[in-house]
């Protein structure tokens, strides 16, 4: 059952706004293993394969534990030392270093899984149709640019394949330095093929009864410059009734570009996204999580922790442990056909 | 439905014109086929009719066009789309959205066509094109032949009066290529619909065709008129009128069925053709044992075994997504197998990497592009062998490049030149470490007839030298011409093995023109007629 796009971009910032408003580890820790097994249960799509996204998610945790390990010479409890006068290098390696670029690493997982899953469950085109009738080049650009990602992504096993042939191995980065060029312009070939194709089949068209818009072209900074002008009368010079006008001014005319703007480029939707149980349950679920790791009242001595100077166990409630399991929510209906 | 007068066309930065053309008016209801060489301006002229040329890739346009009443440079791609349906090379290159009626729905949504009428045009389409039964399949999930008919539906679907395609069926098997010709051809007559189609491969479209536009080379000018008027001016000759011009056939025949009627109308006696000398069979350069592959979804090859024996020029054929350039993969140690051994002169590869198997095969993927990486031609036939750890012999080099036509070429960007050219480019950046094997996966898409011509009169010359070629291609006439031994894969499984004359003629869809115009023979080529 279809779930809605704007209840999966909840569900994403409910995500996002649990790793902005927590270092807990043990929460971070059990949003990671739910992430994972949320990705894991969903079908696999090209080269997104569970194992690949593991293997991927353990070096970001590795490299930045032991990176920060090496860099931060901070932390009471010492676990070697390493001897000489190497800059960054040499010096004690604390425990607390550690933990602290573990959290890190886990932030970062979390956030890589997120965009992850909201990637294989959301098709482009939901996305995309979210962007304002009054953007359409910039839907055009941002089509473009996520088709580029998978692109580069092919020809980068292409390439990959193609240097094994001629008994080139890429296993250090100065191997890769010549192969930059020519992977970077194949993802954009490819990327310039699709918004040829595009265009072709009339997107971006104008509606042919759209007004005139040579005008509408100074609307965008007029209403800039009023709103800033509005701004600056209001906050420097103390002049608050007409900063006001001037701003709210500002505001009318960026309004008027919408809907100018939008009339011109008309369009309708094949697919109706219908907002079904689960898509309101998703939401519902998604808004609970973000309120309670926002409002203090709920969790808030357990979302900060911090291992420097000495490292302690982290606090734990039961409640921000009850709210991650929501994340799982859409999981039920992700996965069934109908 | 579409004039040109007087026009030229010049990329930015260009010092010479792209397309030049006098006068060109192509009438309605016509299926007009376009050809020429790389680089004479094919593609150009059809991104001129839709405005995608110059709106998208800007240059200097001078001179009239009108299409369906429109001028093109004004009116913009977009607005042109209601008039023309445009149809890529390669279908994966324009779809945008994962699932074919969405895909088929999105020029609907951009013209803001009502969600009920877009339901009832989308059906009608469907049915027109047989392919209600793909309506809710992945876009990756499809086969060249059903991928490329969705293409034709999307482009259909705002009913333009005009569809154009670009090589649409480089990509397909023989039999693939001639259901989406059949239904083009049934279009035109349904619907009265003029198609512009631009082709390499003439034989396959000829049979189609009511008109010929034949681009002269860097498209300084054009040949307009009857087939068989533009035929016999042009360089293009496809075999049938290869043979028709040997043997003063006229006016020429542009089908096996109207060259048919030249053989009856004079009988000619028919003289057996020399037996081919039997090739030299020593031991096996490449044995195949039970070799079985499969992708996460579907099993690809299942259980094949064959030899591949020094010195021979095995040709590999079959339908679309049949499993051939997974055993070419397989070969060079890509493609891990699930059940199966390959050996290569005697040795199991299993425990080898590519960089060593490709020491003594060598692999021309599909794609040369992701081969070329240096900044130079020559530097890319250096690059391989200071990875292989082999010495830099300059006159060596400079042998491959003159074989391949690429002397004048050698310190050109390779990313620069000309399809034809990066073809060859590539290849010699494989073929420089003298591998004893070739492995060349469809190496003539998107070459030219006398590209095509120079591609295989190079791998003869290796093979007298002493060089196995195996070669994986849809085209027949090209595999007629290289071929001493050709196997048929079907569904992952061998279904044919055997001498080219025997196995061409026994499966039709692999039949040349000469095979269908000669079937009581063994006969291929043009050479092998003896009248």
């Amino acid at each position: 059952m279809k779930i809605h796009t704007w209840a999966w971009l909840a569900w994403l910032s409910a995500g996002l706004i649990v790793l902005l408003s927590t270092r807990n580890p043990f929460y971070l820790l059990l949003l990671a293993t739910i992430l994972i097994i949320f990705q894991s249960s969903l079908p696999e799509q090209g080269s997104l394969s569970s194992v690949s996204i593991l293997r991927f998610a353990a070096s970001i945790f590795v490299f930045s534990t032991i990176f920060n390990a090496i860099i931060s010479r901070y932390g009471e409890t010492t676990l070697m030392t390493i001897p000489g006068k190497i800059p960054l290098i040499s010096g004690n390696i604390t425990l607390e270093a550690l933990i602290f670029g573990a959290i890190n690493g886990l932030v970062l997982i979390n956030m890589f899984t997120l965009f992850t899953i909201v990637n294989q469950v959301l098709p482009v085109k939901n996305l995309v149709r979210l962007i304002p009738q009054a953007f359409q080049p910039v839907a055009l650009v941002t089509t473009i640019a996520l088709t580029f990602i998978p692109a580069t992504q092919r020809q980068f096993s292409a390439i990959r394949e193609a240097q094994a042939l001629r008994g080139q191995s890429l296993k250090r980065l100065r191997d890769w330095l010549p192969l930059f060029i020519p992977l970077l312009t194949g993802g954009l070939e490819r990327a310039l093929q699709i918004a040829e194709a595009m265009t072709a089949r009339g997107y971006t068209m104008r509606s042919s009864d759209s007004p005139s818009t040579t005008w509408l072209k100074w609307v965008l900074p007029a209403g800039l410059l009023l709103l800033t002008a509005g701004g600056f009368l209001g906050l420097f010079t103390g002049l608050q009734i007409p900063g006001w006008i001037l701003f709210g001014s500002g505001l009318l005319l960026f309004l008027l570009f919408f809907i100018l703007g939008g009339r011109q480029f008309k369009k309708t939707y094949f697919q109706e996204e219908i907002w079904t149980v689960p898509s309101y349950l998703t939401f519902i679920s998604a808004l609970t999580v973000a309120i309670i790791f926002l409002l203090p009242t709920f969790s808030h001595n357990s979302l900060a922790y911090e291992p420097y100077p000495r490292i302690s166990l982290p606090l734990l409630q039961i409640l921000p442990l009850l709210a991650l399991l929501l994340f799982l929510l859409p999981l039920i209906w992700q996965n069934d056909p109908h | 439905m579409i004039r040109i007068n007087d026009l030229s066309y010049t990329y930015p930065d260009a010092d010479q014109p792209a397309l030049q053309i006098k006068h060109l008016q192509v009438a309605p209801a016509s299926f007009c086929l376009l050809s020429g060489q790389s680089g004479s301006g094919k593609s150009t002229l059809l991104r001129l009719i839709n405005g995608l040329v110059p709106h998208f890739s800007g240059g200097t346009v001078r001179g009239d066009i009108r299409v369906n009443g429109l001028n093109p440079l004004q009116s913009g791609p977009q607005m042109m789309s209601g008039q023309v349906g445009f149809v890529f090379q390669n279908p994966e290159n324009q779809f945008v959205v994962d699932v074919v009626e969405d895909e088929i729905a999105f020029s609907l949504e951009n013209a803001a066509v009502p969600r009920a009428e877009m339901r009832q045009r989308l059906q009608t389409i469907l049915q027109r094109l047989q392919i209600s039964h793909l309506r809710h399949r992945k876009i990756y999930s499809l086969s060249g032949g059903e991928a490329q008919r969705v293409a034709i539906a999307a482009a259909l679907v705002l009913e333009p009066p005009i569809l154009l395609l670009d090589e649409p069926t480089s990509q397909l098997d023989p039999q693939a290529a001639q259901e989406v010709l059949t239904l083009l051809e049934g279009l035109r007559s349904k619907l009265n619909l003029t198609i512009l189609l631009a082709e390499q491969r003439l034989e396959r479209v000829l049979p189609y065709a009511t008109r010929l536009v034949h681009l002269m080379p860097r498209g300084t000018s054009i040949l307009t008129g009857s087939l068989q008027e533009v035929l016999a001016q042009s360089e293009l000759h496809p075999p049938l009128v290869q043979l028709a011009i040997r043997e003063g056939w006229n006016p020429l025949p542009v089908s096996v069925k109207e060259a048919r009627a030249f053989l009856s109308s004079s009988p000619v006696a028919l003289q057996s053709h020399p037996a081919a000398p039997q090739e030299r069979m020593t031991k096996p350069i490449i044995t195949v044992e039970n070799l079985s592959v499969s992708y996460p979804s579907q099993m690809v090859l299942h259980q094949i075994s064959f030899l591949i024996q020094r010195g021979e020029r095995l040709v590999i054929m079959g339908p679309n997504g049949t499993g051939k350039t997974t055993l070419l993969r397989s070969l060079v140690g890509l493609v891990k197998p699930q059940n199966g051994e390959i050996y290569i002169l005697g040795e199991s590869i299993a425990q080898q990497s590519s960089a060593e198997i490709c020491r003594q095969v060598g692999f021309l993927p599909q794609d040369p592009n992701a081969l070329l990486f240096a900044e130079s031609v020559r530097e890319e036939l250096e690059m391989t062998l200071k990875n292989h750890g082999m010495p830099l012999n300059p006159a060596a080099i400079d042998n491959l490049l003159e074989l391949l036509l690429l002397k004048e070429k050698s310190e050109a960007y390779p990313r620069d030149l000309s399809t034809g050219e990066r073809q060859r480019t590539a290849l010699g950046a494989i073929a420089i470490t003298h591998p004893d094997t070739l492995l060349l996966d469809e190496p003539t898409r998107g070459l030219d007839p006398v590209a095509r011509q120079s591609l295989l009169d190079l791998l003869h010359r290796w093979n007298e030298e002493g060089m196995t070629i195996v070669l994986v291609t849809h085209d027949v006439e090209f595999a007629a011409g290289l071929a001493s031994r050709i196997i048929i894969l079907e569904e992952g499984s061998i279904i044919a093995d055997g001498l080219p004359g025997d196995v061409m003629h026994a499966q039709a869809p692999y039949r040349t023109q000469i095979a269908q115009l000669f079937p009581d023979t063994d006969w291929l080529t043009v050479n092998d007629v003896v009248v």
